[in-house]
């Protein structure tokens, strides 16, 4: 079973891909702030990150480039999907820029996230 | 003396050619004397010579051969002979000798006259020296008896006779002496003359070199002394001119000397009061002024103020006193103009007890304006030297002032434009900073809307997909509206956004080459759903049209523009027409034949948020974004969007593009939001 983090503070946002998430039969890892996503990455090794950008404690570019920098190979090489409201010129860049595989700008609908995450676990 | 030449100097005495003519004639004359003389004496030695040897000779008669020595043309001599001959011979009665010169002599009696001498003359012979006798005799006919010949050579019978004397060569000996004489007498008195020409060339002809005598030659000599003279009185009064020359060059130097230190003084400071300080003390010093004001026209005015004063101890009297010296400005001509006299009760003389007799009124012109005024005043009267130096000196003092004046009024406008510059500079800081701050806040709005639609439209959709169980058909359609709703909500934020962008020109282009008619077809065949209530479907008309743009937004634009085309359009037709421009771009006429807008409604149709009637607003579902964000695309893609309409009849919109998208899509934000500003 592939297993997916998915780092995400919105209550409602959160339950609504863990839920499209886990009918699709993905193993889900959720952390509520970037500074919880660092705490348990190294510990879970994820197939996948999905990374909401605007979070509380550590931001989702800082999560994003720290897990790039990270000793272990496994962890730094993890595949990192950007999930976020930042819509606006430039803030796909600013995500590939931290480190981010791909963008993902919400609002996003379940079925359209569950053929991206399919098409990047796959790839992975 | 100069100029006025006498004739009569001029012409030179006539002694010494007279000598010479005479000389010359004299020994001509005795030259001919003496060859006659000579000639004389030798005829006569020849004849007595004759004689004798015809004595001698052994002539018995005339048959005989004469040969007599004789001259040639002595007739005498012939007779002579020819008498001799008919005295000795018996036979003959006469002898006629015929002469080359065609003459006869006729010896004895001719008894038959001339006749018997007929056939006898033999003619002149070719032979010069003799001559053919014919003889008549007594017994006889006519007969040729002989010839005379001369026979004896010339030196032989002077040989044989004593010397006659000989007088031309004692002649031809003095006339040689005397030429040479003369010759030797000319040749010096020549050397003379060139002597006199030396020392007349090194400009001391002295008494040595004087010439005595009437001749010619002394003649000369006096009239060269006299020129001499002529000449070097020419030269002293040249001398004396070229010294008055030298005196106005050395004053002349002097007056550019003050004139420059002056100018000198005009160049360096570039402030009013410095320069006239600086100058006007100078200045009254080069003129040996005792006092020297400076007065200045008021910028923008024809009034004067003293600037600076020389001499004078209060400042204060300055203006009176010009007023009281009662001069019309208008009328001064540009050159220095002497005044009247400045007595004691004037203004400027409160401190003075001796008038001031020189007083002078210097203007100081500048393209045709009165830039100024400089009043010179002394004890003493102005003299022509001084006046030229006012003169002199008015032009530079009049551009230094012109000058002042410009920099001065150069110095302001920098200021001003400084000013301007910074005013401008924290204008577009603060709208730079709006600008950053709008962007901040579209870009929270952006977030703050999408995360709740998030939220949304997963939700639903999940429900939808029986994730959380399942779903009545009633329950499923309500949540697909809901679902459209939503997307219809985030298709808002999106053009929201874009509106956004497209005013601070951050609106992203992909341009490539594109059938503009491809992408009206595909948009046409996108809409074709939202007549399925309306009596006609959407007409795309035209040929393929290749044009550099980028084709989404031309889609966007069609979408916008067919939509409300459709919206307003109940009945009749909705179409497209794709032509080409003369430029090379693309028109796409979006004609419906709907409600139309009222004339004074058509620009305000492209204004964001805005429904043309409040009224119809209720009819017909949208903010009023549609319009103001396609127009603002068509400018981003270089062209334009434009509008005809007849109310109640129906709308056309233009969509103009260029055939290669143009720099507008690059607009910078600061542009963007100046454009807008303006």
């Amino acid at each position: 079973m592939k297993k997916i983090l998915l780092v995400e503070d919105n209550l409602h946002n959160r339950t609504v891909f863990e839920t499209a998430l886990r009918s699709h039969g993905y193993d889900l890892l959720i952390a509520e702030d970037g500074e919880r996503a660092l705490q348990v990455v190294g510990t879970y090794l994820p197939d996948l990150v999905l990374l909401d950008l605007s979070l509380p404690k550590v931001d989702g570019w800082t999560v994003a480039r720290t897990i790039r920098a990270n000793a272990n190979p496994q962890v730094s090489s993890l595949p990192i999907v950007a999930l976020t409201a930042h819509a606006m010129k430039g803030d796909r860049e600013r995500a590939l820029e931290a480190g981010c595989n791909d963008y993902i700008s919400k609002p996003v609908s379940p079925r359209q996230l569950a053929r991206t995450v399919a098409a990047m676990v796959k790839a992975a | 003396m100069q100029g006025h030449v006498n004739r009569r100097d001029l012409r030179p005495p006539v002694r010494l050619s007279v000598v010479m003519l005479s000389c010359g004639l004299a020994f001509a004359s005795a030259l001919l004397l003496a060859i006659r003389h000579d000639d004389d004496a030798y005829a006569e030695a020849s004849r007595t010579l004759l004689v004798r040897e015809l004595a001698d000779a052994q002539i018995h008669t005339a048959t005989e051969l004469l040969r007599v020595p004789m001259a040639i043309g002595d007739e005498d001599l012939v007779r002579l002979v020819a008498d001799g001959l008919v005295e000795r011979d018996p036979m003959l009665v006469a002898l006629r000798v015929d002469l080359p010169d065609g003459t006869s002599i006729v010896s004895g009696e001719s008894s038959s006259g001339s006749e018997a001498f007929v056939g006898h003359v033999l003619g002149p012979s070719a032979d010069v020296e003799g001559m053919l006798l014919g003889a008549q005799t007594r017994a006889g006919p006519l007969r040729r008896v002989g010839q005379i010949e001369v026979h004896v050579a010339l030196p032989a019978i002077v040989s044989t006779m004593p010397a006659p004397p000989r007088v031309v060569p004692w002649v031809v000996g003095l006339g040689i002496a005397g030429a040479l004489g003369l010759l030797l007498w000319l040749r010096s008195r020549l050397r003379k003359l060139v002597e006199l020409a030396a020392a007349v060339a090194q400009g001391s002809p002295t008494a040595s070199t004087r010439m005595r005598g009437g001749d010619e030659i002394a003649w000369a000599a006096r009239r060269v002394r006299g020129a001499t003279r002529v000449v070097a009185k020419h030269v002293e009064e040249v001398e004396g001119r070229n010294a008055d020359l030298l005196r106005d060059v050395v004053l002349k130097e002097d007056r550019l000397q003050r004139i420059a230190a002056v100018a000198a003084t005009l160049v360096a400071p570039l402030q009013e009061q410095t320069l006239l300080r600086d100058v006007v003390g100078p200045l009254a010093e080069e003129c040996g002024a005792g006092i020297a004001l400076m007065f200045v026209t008021t910028t923008g005015s024809h009034a004067l103020h003293c600037e600076a004063a020389h001499g004078l101890e209060r400042i204060e009297h300055c203006e009176p006193g010009l007023v009281a010296l009662g001069l019309d400005l208008e009328a001064l001509p540009d050159s220095p103009t002497l005044l009247h006299a400045l007595e004691t009760d004037h203004p400027w003389m409160r401190d003075r007890k001796v008038p001031l007799s020189g007083v002078a009124a210097l203007p100081l012109r500048f393209g045709g304006h009165l830039e100024g005024l400089v009043v010179f005043g002394r004890r003493e009267p102005w003299t022509g030297t001084d006046l030229e130096f006012m003169a002199d000196i008015a032009p530079p003092l009049a551009i230094a002032l012109a000058n002042l004046r410009a920099y001065e009024a150069s110095v302001a406008l920098t200021y001003a434009l400084e000013q301007r510059n910074d005013e401008l500079v924290r204008q577009r800081d603060r709208l730079e900073e709006v600008d950053r701050l709008r962007a901040q806040f579209v870009a929270n709005i952006s977030h703050e809307l999408r995360t709740p639609l998030n939220a949304i439209i997963g939700y639903t959709e999940l429900v939808v997909d029986e994730c959380f169980g399942p779903v009545t058909e009633k329950q499923q359609s309500s949540l697909e509206s809901v679902l459209e709703a939503s997307h219809h909500l985030l298709h808002l934020v999106n053009q929201v956004l874009d509106l956004s962008r497209a005013e601070v020109g951050e609106l992203a282009l992909e341009v490539r080459e594109c059938d503009v008619l491809r992408v009206a077809r595909d948009t046409a065949a996108l809409l074709q759903p939202l007549t399925r209530d309306r009596p006609y479907k959407i007409v795309v008309r035209g040929t393929e049209q290749r044009i550099q743009t980028d084709p989404e937004r031309v889609h966007q634009i069609l979408t916008n523009l067919l939509n409300n085309a459709i919206k307003f359009t109940n009945k009749g037709s909705v179409a497209v027409n794709v032509v080409p421009r003369p430029d090379g771009g693309v028109a796409l006429h979006v004609e419906d034949t709907g409600i139309g807008i009222d004339p004074s409604h058509m620009e305000l149709v492209f204004e964001e948020f805005r429904q043309v009637d409040g009224s119809t607003t209720r009819t017909h579902d949208g903010v009023g974004l549609g319009l103001a964000i396609s127009r603002r695309l068509a400018t981003a893609l270089g062209g334009s969007l434009s509008v005809s309409s007849t109310l109640g009849r129906g709308s056309t919109f233009t969509l103009s593009l260029p055939a290669v998208v143009g720099a507008r899509a690059d607009l910078e934000p600061a542009q963007g939001a100046l454009s807008r500003a303006s």
